[in-house]
């Protein structure tokens, strides 16, 4: 059975957004429903989505190969994206990485034996005044990971609880999220 | 016309030309990799930077002069790709200055920055615009000193990317990833000119490489693409490291493989066939050619009979040629000359035509035929020129000239991407042509598409459909009667609908353009319609007839005669006759390149014939342009041209021979049609000969539908063809193989009239209830469905 | 202080507009928008002005567009023919610059916003269909966006007829999957097409021929939101915020080892000084450098002399800088310049699309490759040379402006720090000893 055969009126809704000789435009949205729900996206999916929009599996390849968000090896149940550019590097984000391969064991490409964890190492996330910043899966940021909220990130994945409920536990959650952040210690020069 | 200088020369050049084609068209070079003629100019390889700049106009409109009331120029502040650069009036271009040199070999140094620089290995080098332009551009000692000034040779002190260096992409196109230099030629190829989109580039920034998950590069236009590309990337497969490109004998010839005669370039080596490339014919196949021309050559290397033969028992043995006319001469003794058949191939000349429709009147006979010939005469339709297909309001097609006419597909494809003829410019066509936009899709409202069967161009097409094989007159009647204004009720299992969008689309247009296959042309009742609605109508019509020179043969009278009465004895170049004219005649003479089943059990005498690549001859193609092939030269022991072979078999019937070469067939056209074959325009020169010929239908019966395929079985012979094409495909809607007790996979033995062909059976449902469609064969024949199981399969 | 254009966040006659609601509980929803004066503008212009008034008040306002180039938005919006065509209006929230991350809050935390914007915009441009383009990490603001466009539209403040004015406007949220070139206006628009996202030859531009072939509009989120307050406030209170050729309010932001990094909406031409000590708290450690306006300007010494620079499109042009998206990052003396810019290009060399040869080749081929020699100790001075010849080979020589932007943070940390480079040539060990960072 095709991925998309049971959600045909979610890609009506898809399809409606953009003109109706445009099919196309809807390549992207389509391989990311995937990407959400399949933790990656095979060849039988791609050959789906050409179908569906009207092109060939070498034109959903291209495109999908071309964002780093879609993947096309399996990933773990959490995928954790570590941004690594400057103003998180800044904020220790090499370390949040080594520390973070470290512990899982893992390299890129690569998931933990019991099928929790990969890891990827991505650019800017665009929060750079929250730095080192993480990502997992399609969900909203986790901010500012130092140690102890790295810590109890892991703690709370490791039992499976539902993200959005380990994210909101974390220490200092309450000042994430926000324009504008104070950072404890460090008195202005 | 704006008029722009470049460096010293002024010229003019049409509005909207690029400042690349300006700078040609005055006679300077720029260097480039990533513009190619007919393809989107995309400014990607940065090669062509030059420093440009133009005059403005002030609030009064008058241009801005400086203090010494010379008119200034603005240059722009960077420098320019001189190939996306559109020109404007008083644009001035600079190509010669240090700054521009500078840049331009910068651009060589990073685009060698990751390439191997293998050229002795690469089957390119010596014919490679990389090699070219880093010797001509790259490394400047101006621009590359140590610090104390000494030249530097090389900055490269990294390791080089290292990708796959072996990776075939289909049985005909190797790919080696290190030498590509991303031009993007090749994708903007396959999604611009065939519309196949079987390849791109995946990934991104310096691990961008090119690639495919469409196995084997469906397409039947792959091969272009090893000729375009600027480096030895993308290489000819068959043709690979069967030697360099100054080892060539390179002739400029035509294409047989199908009725366009698509211009080629033969390229030989020590007698053998090694490659063919397109040659370029802005009016007829631009520089693009099908697979079939480009890759299906392999059969004139293979197996050829390089001396006569004569039966002597069960076997066909050696012999001389005069012990092949003597033998002839025996066979020929007790026959009445007007019961001698004469049978061509549908590829043969018009100089062969000629001959032969000479000698068959001095024969008396009216048995004269050629192989793939149409039931209804192809000069019967008003011919149209490729380029009328770009002027079209609405094409109309009912065939499948993907199949049929190959090129044709790349013209629809263009005008339905609102493509225009180029302009000329003193260096030919535009190198980058700025009205050629990258991502446009194809404008399906232009195209009506119906056949017996599903095709490529009706994917593209608004109005489209699928009528059962033979229904192709009631279709027209359909859509007569939609032209008309009447209801269309029974439309051949074609929906009323598509019918009447095509007709009122056909109504309201002013240029139209109709393409009738061989299901029409077969069929005197479809073909007698399709003519009525065209002439009415000023249509100009592609008879896309499976004979190569169909025209050509038509105009020199080869054609049944009404009163042919069965032949005793027959002389034939055809390679594939069918059976009951052989059984029917005692004396059988083959002028045949190869053996085949047929020849070795019915010739009396086998002449050995020279392949299309070898001959010298013209053909008049599918747009009434008369062609010209050129002989290369390919090792085929004694083998004669057919004007000379019919020669040989007139003086054996006891006849002088009308004539016996083919300077003499075009010394009796010069005067006969005040056109000389010897020189013929470049890109060939429209004849409209007056032909009057009655349709002769041929039987049609069964529920065998030969299915049209540009790879004819003698590409199939070929080693590379053979292993891309694979088994014959049998296709059948599921529920008509089940009937038949057959399910999918089966391999089976189908009869033709070529003998007993292998085909799996696969199921489309797209097709037609009722029917089996082999793409082999005369196409659009119907046949008894016969065929054997010969091992599991069955459906249970 | 009552004088003259505004130029400080200290102003009394400054207050936030764009950035007035971000924080607040519920902003992002529409009874909070409606509370507070929503929608009101755009049934003010929708009912009371003519399309050309509009581009003409957004004109005379001065807003430059707030992605990183600056160009006049009321400029860019007369560029649309008046043809009867299908027009498009983009909204390009496919903010990847690294150290920009403003927009991100004005979709979180007031989406409605930006809509207001959009509908506004949209009528100026006859475009009666838009897109938000927004890249695909920001799934808060995609979530908050969808929302919001659900709740405009089940108030009809999206759809047909809109204020009754006969003006029709839907809107779609199209997500991107990380690539920062889709920031780049033509390549955004292949994005939303369903293809790789190489950037479009220009001409045409995309006034002229961008989504689907059509008439289309690309503005930053910023801009839009700023058109909003225009519209409601006038071009004069506008143009009287900034220096000459500098306008309004705009959002700048601050990371990097700060006190209170954030984002902070001020005047344009508010000095550094100001937006880093006043507004941001001060940096927490020594900082030696900063990069003034996101990652592809080129960074600064932080010294008294650049700290002093206004805030504004010309000041930096002639500190050989630019002002970019307005993210200001701080880099601390105990950081090597050398492996911050390693970072940076690293960034660039993963994110070049891979088009055109300069950008594929050298910023993401063989820059980085230069830079690892400087990082193992191995780098010479001719090594120096050839990165130096690279950038100008690279330079005003790429497709698009994604290789100049690699290049300008280089030049600049080569024309401040070189003796940092050299340091690498010299003992193969950067000139600073960086410890830990992450706490």
């Amino acid at each position: 059975m095709g991925f998309f055969d049971d959600k045909q009126e979610w890609l009506a809704e898809v399809f409606a957004q953009y003109p109706e000789d445009r099919r196309r435009s809807a390549l992207m949205p389509l391989l990311r429903r995937v990407q959400q729900e399949e933790g990656y996206v095979d060849f039988e999916r791609m050959k789906e989505i050409a179908a569906l929009v009207g092109t060939t599996a070498t034109e959903v390849a291209g495109v999908m190969s071309f964002y780093s968000y879609y993947q096309g090896l399996p990933t773990g149940k959490y995928h954790i994206q570590v941004c690594r550019t400057l103003s998180c590097k800044l904020a220790g984000s090499d370390e949040l990485w080594h520390t973070l391969s470290e512990r899982l064991g893992i390299l890129p490409g690569e998931v933990t034996a019991d099928g929790r964890f990969s890891l990827q190492a991505v650019e800017c996330l665009g929060s750079c005044h929250t730095g080192p910043v993480i990502q997992i899966n399609d969900e909203h940021y986790v901010e500012r990971v130092t140690k102890a909220r790295l810590e109890a990130l892991l703690e709370g994945l490791m039992q499976d609880k539902p993200l959005e409920e380990v994210r909101r536990s974390l220490p200092d959650e309450d000042k994430m999220g926000k324009a504008t952040i104070e950072l404890e210690g460090g008195e202005p020069s | 016309m704006p008029k722009v200088k470049v460096n010293d020369r002024t010229v003019e050049v049409p509005p909207g030309t690029s400042a690349m084609d300006a700078i040609f068209h005055a006679g300077y070079d720029v260097p480039l990799f990533c513009a190619e003629r007919h393809l989107s100019p995309t400014g990607s390889c940065r090669m062509c930077l030059v420093k440009a700049g133009a005059p403005r106009k002030g609030p009064d409109g008058e241009w801005i002069t400086d203090e010494s009331g010379e008119i200034k120029i603005f240059w722009f502040p960077k420098l320019m790709a001189s190939c996306t650069l559109a020109v404007s009036d008083g644009m001035v271009i600079d190509t010669l200055s240090d700054e521009v040199r500078h840049a331009q070999s910068g651009m060589v140094e990073l685009t060698l920055a990751n390439h191997p620089l293998d050229c002795p290995t690469c089957d390119k080098g010596g014919a490679c615009d990389l090699q070219d332009r880093a010797y001509e551009y790259g490394l400047d000692e101006k621009f590359y000193t140590g610090p104390t000034g000494e030249p530097v040779y090389t900055r490269y002190e990294f390791t080089k990317r290292h990708v796959d260096k072996h990776h075939p992409l289909s049985e005909f196109i190797i790919l080696d990833r290190e030498r590509c230099i991303h031009c993007k030629r090749c994708v903007r190829y396959f999604e611009e000119i065939p519309g196949d989109q079987v390849l791109d580039f995946i990934e991104r920034a310096v691990h961008t490489f090119i690639g495919t998950a469409d196995e084997g590069l469906p397409s039947n236009f792959s091969g272009n693409i090893t000729d375009i590309c600027p480096v030895g990337a993308l290489l000819d497969r068959v043709a690979r490291f069967r030697g360099r490109n100054w080892e060539f004998e390179q002739t400029p010839s035509v294409s047989v493989d199908d009725a366009s005669g698509q211009y080629i370039w033969i390229d030989a080596r020590s007698g053998r066939i090694e490659r063919i490339r397109a040659r370029e014919n802005p009016e007829l196949n631009d520089i693009w050619i099908s697979d079939a021309a480009r890759f299906g050559h392999e059969w004139a290397d293979m197996d050829r009979i390089t001396t006569p033969l004569v039966r002597k028992g069960d076997a066909l043995e050696p012999a001389t040629w005069e012990e092949a006319l003597a033998a002839m001469r025996r066979g020929l003794e007790d026959v009445d000359r007007t019961r001698i058949g004469l049978l061509l191939p549908g590829d043969a000349t018009l100089e062969e035509g000629m001959a032969a429709a000479a000698l068959a009147s001095q024969f008396g006979t009216g048995y004269l035929d050629f192989e793939g010939r149409t039931a209804v005469p192809a000069t019967n339709f008003p011919a149209a020129t490729f380029a009328s297909v770009l002027e079209a309001d609405y094409i109309l097609v009912l065939g499948d000239p993907t199949e049929e006419l190959p090129i044709a597909h790349v013209w629809i494809h263009k005008r339905l991407r609102g493509v225009k003829m180029p302009q000329r410019l003193n260096h030919g066509t535009p190198v980058a042509d700025l009205a050629i936009r990258e991502h446009t899709p194809p404008d399906g409202s232009l195209l009506g598409a119906f056949a017996p069967h599903p095709t490529r161009v009706m994917e593209w097409a608004a109005s489209r459909g699928v009528f059962a094989p033979g229904q192709a007159a009631a279709f027209l009647a359909a859509f007569e009667a939609a032209l008309a204004g009447r209801e269309p009720e029974e439309a051949a299992g074609v929906s009323p609908e598509a019918v009447k969008r095509a007709a009122e689309s056909w109504k309201s247009a002013e240029r139209r353009v109709l393409f009738v296959g061989a299901e029409v042309l077969m069929d005197v009742k479809a073909a007698q319609l399709a003519e009525k609605i065209a002439k009415s109508q000023g249509a100009v019509v592609f008879a896309m007839t499976p004979a190569a020179n169909a025209r050509g043969l038509e105009a020199m009278g080869v054609w049944p005669a009404g009163d042919a009465r069965a032949p005793r004895a027959v002389f034939t170049a055809a390679e594939d006759p069918a059976a009951d004219l052989l059984e029917m005649a005692d004396f059988h003479v083959f002028h045949v390149p190869r053996l085949n089943d047929k020849v070795r059990r019915y010739a009396d005498v086998v002449l050995p014939a020279k392949t299309p690549y070898e001959k010298r001859g013209t053909l008049l193609n599918v747009e009434n342009r008369l062609v010209g092939l050129e002989p290369a030269h390919v090792r085929a022991g004694e083998a004669e041209g057919l004007v000379q072979a019919l020669a040989l078999f007139a003086s054996a019937a006891g006849v002088e021979p009308p004539l016996r070469f083919v300077r003499q067939a075009r010394a009796r056209f010069l005067d006969r049609y005040k056109v000389n074959l010897d020189r013929l325009d470049p890109y060939g020169t429209i004849w409209r000969p007056r032909v009057s010929l009655a349709p002769r239908p041929l039987s049609q019966e069964g529920n065998l539908y030969l299915k049209p395929s540009m790879w004819k079985a003698r590409h199939r012979l070929g080693e590379a063809a053979g292993r891309a094409l694979g088994v014959l495909e049998l296709a059948a809607h599921p529920e008509t193989a089940l009937a038949e007790g057959l399910d999918e996979g089966a391999v089976l033995e189908v009869e033709t009239p070529a003998g007993a062909l292998s085909a799996r059976l696969v199921f489309d449902a797209g097709l037609p209830a009722g029917w089996f469609y082999l793409p082999a064969g005369v196409p659009a024949m119907r046949l008894p469905f016969r065929a054997l199981v010969p091992r599991g399969g069955e459906a249970s | 202080m009552s004088e003259g254009p505004i130029t400080s966040g200290h102003d009394p006659r400054f207050t936030p507009t764009l950035f007035a609601h971000v924080g607040k509980p519920n902003s992002w929803t529409l009874d909070y928008y409606l509370s507070h004066g929503g929608y009101q503008v755009a049934e003010a212009v929708l009912k009371g002005k003519q399309p050309d008034e509009v581009v003409e008040e957004v004109k005379k306002s001065g807003l430059r567009g707030r992605g990183g180039a600056g160009f006049p938005t009321g400029v860019k919006w007369s560029f649309m023919p008046k043809d009867g065509q299908q027009h498009y209006l983009i909204a390009n929230a496919d903010e990847s610059e690294p150290a920009s991350f403003k927009d991100r809050y004005i979709m979180e935390d007031d989406p409605h916003q930006l809509i207001e914007g959009m509908i506004i915009g949209g009528y100026a441009i006859a475009a009666t269909k838009g897109y938000i383009y927004i890249r695909g990490e920001y799934r808060k603001a995609y979530d908050r966006l969808v929302g919001a466009i659900k709740e405009a539209y089940e108030r009809g403040y999206l759809g047909k007829n809109l204020f009754g004015s006969g003006f029709d406007f839907d809107l779609y949220v199209h997500r991107g999957a990380g690539a920062y070139i889709c920031g780049e206006e033509t390549a955004l628009m292949n994005s939303l097409e369903g293809l790789r996202a190489n950037p479009r030859m220009k001409p045409p531009f995309p006034a002229q021929s961008g989504l689907y072939g059509k008439p289309t509009t690309i503005n930053n989120i910023e801009s839009l939101a700023s058109v909003v307050h225009i519209m409601q406030r006038g071009a004069d209170w506008f143009a009287q915020m900034g220096t000459e050729r500098s306008k309004g309010t705009k959002l700048f932001q601050v990371s990097g080892p700060a006190r209170r990094p954030g984002v902070y909406e001020l005047p344009m031409g508010t000095p550094f000084r100001e937006l880093i000590y006043d507004w941001a708290g001060g940096p927490t450690e020594p900082i030696k450098a900063f990069i003034p306006g996101g990652s592809s300007t080129p960074l600064l010494p932080f010294t008294d002399e650049y700290l002093d620079l206004p805030m504004d499109y010309e000041s930096l042009v002639a500190a050989n800088s630019s002002l970019g998206t307005g993210g200001v990052v701080l880099i601390p003396e105990s950081v090597c310049i050398v492996d911050a810019m390693w970072n940076l290009i690293r960034f660039y060399a993963h994110e070049s699309c891979g088009k055109c040869t300069p950008c594929r080749e050298g910023v993401s081929g063989w820059l980085p490759q230069l830079f690892e020699k400087f990082e193992s100790g191995k780098a010479t001075r001719e090594d120096l040379k050839t990165m130096e010849d690279l950038l100008d080979q690279i330079e005003g020589r790429s497709f698009c402006p994604l290789a100049d932007a690699a290049v300008w943070p280089i030049r600049g940390a080569l024309r401040h720090f070189r003796d940092e480079f050299l340091h690498h040539i010299e003992h193969g060990t950067c000139a600073v000893k960086s410890g830990p960072r992450w706490r």
